[in-house]
């Protein structure tokens, strides 16, 4: 289990009260909610990089880059350690299409290819809880279903996620998720992705009303 | 080119550089002298007291201040940072101009000690600020100017109210010359620069996370502060001792970490830490082997020449760099 205490992340001036909970092993949570809420701010909180607070169990991804000039992505493996990680997959390389791409400059590749690399690097740390800062930015739709793959087959190794992410469809795509909702300084709403999503109380969310509709068993959010 | 390639081709570099170096000034001396069992006492003076001790001063001193920059660059995340960015330069001039007009202790003693209480009162007031305001590279950067530039109205303030001599004094030091008995200080400036490029080597993992950004490299496993307030007091350190013996000496710091990532084209630390103060001593060693061999009666200041060639130098990097990555 990953412990949360009753704990108040800060950060700068914005405060998120989160409640104590336990985390089993082999959970998704997707953390949603509007801009400016705290979504990294709970998440930066989870990986200990606000307050000393949790267990060092964490490893936190952001969704911003850094003007890393001077590093290409075999240098980044080398810097999250992942050689001597138990969840080194070199398959992911492979299906990412950026295996030929580890020596290039950083700086040299396209939004996406350093995002993958980046995704690559936090999926292969050796940490078994993985936070992820909107890991869906700047990648197309082919890799959706890839990264998806390979976050459920982490999680049947017991790792847990928690993935901020604005794209609330592919949330609903995992059967067994959590989803919580961030809103007025706190986790306003969480339980299934499922639940979450068609809850009447989303709208005090996001200010506007929304609908659950299922088409070839797989149900679709979309707003009215 | 292989880095392997590179080093041995540098390290040829300067070991030729350091040959001339003992080789060029006004008093003659040929290789043949210098590993002659009958030297003369006139060159046995000229080679150990004047001549060697230069040779260590623009060693130690290139290599210092390169190094210096290399991580000053990685902390600030700014290209621009090196010793005068964080106002170090400026304050160790500071306090050595202040105690040279003071006069209250003998000049050999005046310029370190000032610029050392000079460059760590800079360094404590940076300490302070942090504490107070957020820890971000543009605050620190921002005080390092303003400091900079208060070093810099208050000794044009003390040196337009010294006596004739002490003027002449402070402004030749002020121009970065080597070439004076404070050369031979040196020798206690390398087993310090060999001792803080140990340390920053031994960190070289933590210094590369930091080029991830601070949260990134905290989140791996980096202690930030402790390497944040090491590289501050170290480099300021390095800075002081660099200031007492030759003055202020530009560019070295800026130059020699941007060629190297030019050449090697990498910031891995394991690369960087080892290659930009080999860079730097060599271009030191160059400035002042043509400010030598221009005039034999007057001395161009190493410094000047230094930024002379440093400046150009730079822009041309830059331009080819920002190709390379816009045509990769």
């Amino acid at each position: 289990m990953f412990q949360i205490p009753k704990i108040e992340f800060q950060n700068g001036a914005f405060r998120l009260q989160v409640v104590a909970q336990s985390i089993p092993f082999g959970s998704l949570v997707f953390i949603c909610g509007p801009n400016g809420s705290g979504k990294s701010t709970l998440l930066k909180g989870l990986s200990n990089i606000l307050s000393a607070s949790l267990p060092k169990e964490a490893l936190y991804l952001s969704s911003q880059f850094y003007p890393q000039e001077g590093l290409c992505g075999k240098d980044l493996l080398d810097l999250y350690e992942v050689h001597t990680s138990p969840f080194l997959d070199l398959g992911l390389l492979e299906e990412f299409k950026i295996e030929s791409l580890m020596l290039h400059p950083l700086e040299s590749l396209s939004s996406g290819e350093r995002q993958k690399i980046y995704l690559a690097c936090a999926l292969f740390h050796k940490n078994p809880v993985i936070a992820l800062d909107e890991p869906l930015n700047f990648l197309d739709l082919s890799y959706f279903k890839i990264l998806k793959k390979y976050l459920l087959k982490y999680l049947s190794q017991g790792r847990i996620f928690f993935i901020s992410n604005h794209d609330l469809n592919w949330s609903l795509s995992f059967k067994d998720s959590q989803t919580w909702v961030v809103f007025q300084n706190q986790i306003g709403l969480q339980g299934q992705t499922s639940e979450v999503l068609s809850d009447v109380r989303l709208k005090n969310a996001f200010a506007i009303d929304t609908k659950i509709l299922t088409l070839d068993n797989q149900r679709f959010l979309i707003v009215e | 080119m292989s880095h392997k390639f590179l080093y041995v081709f540098f390290v040829l570099v300067l070991l030729f550089l350091l040959g001339m170096s003992l080789l060029t000034g006004p008093a003659s001396l040929s290789a043949l002298d210098i590993f002659s069992k009958t030297l003369s006492a006139e060159s046995q003076f000229v080679l150990t007291e004047l001549r060697i001790p230069r040779t260590m001063a623009l060693f130690t001193i290139g290599a210092s201040l390169a190094l210096c920059g290399v991580i000053l660059q990685t902390l600030l995340w700014n290209p621009l940072s090196e010793p005068f960015t964080l106002g170090l330069s400026g304050a160790s001039t500071l306090g050595a101009v202040l105690f040279l007009f003071l006069g209250i202790f003998p000049s050999w003693l005046s310029l370190p000690l000032g610029s050392l209480l000079g460059s760590a009162s800079a360094m404590i007031f940076i300490l302070y600020l942090q504490k107070k305001i957020p820890m971000k590279s543009n605050v620190l950067i921002l005080s390092g100017v303003m400091i900079s530039f208060f070093s810099g109205a208050v000794v044009t303030l003390i040196i337009s109210i010294m006596d004739p001599y002490q003027m002449q004094q402070a402004i030749y030091w002020m121009m970065g010359l080597v070439g004076t008995p404070r050369d031979a200080w040196s020798y206690y400036l390398l087993p310090i620069f060999i001792g803080v490029l140990s340390f920053f080597y031994y960190q070289k993992i933590h210094l590369d996370r930091l080029l991830l950004g601070l949260e990134t490299a905290q989140n791996l496993g980096t202690r930030v502060k402790f390497l944040k307030y090491n590289i501050i007091f170290l480099s300021s350190l390095l800075c002081s001792l660099c200031v007492s013996i030759s003055g202020l000496v530009g560019f070295v710091g800026l130059v020699a970490p941007h060629l190297c990532y030019f050449l090697f084209k990498t910031r891995r630390h394991r690369v960087t830490l080892l290659a930009a103060p080999l860079l730097g001593a060599i271009l030191f060693l160059i400035s002042d082997i043509v400010s030598r061999s221009i005039s034999t009666e007057t001395e161009i200041p190493a410094g000047s020449l230094m930024a002379l060639m440093g400046a150009p130098l730079l822009i041309l990097f830059l331009i080819r760099g920002t190709k390379r990555v816009s045509n990769s």
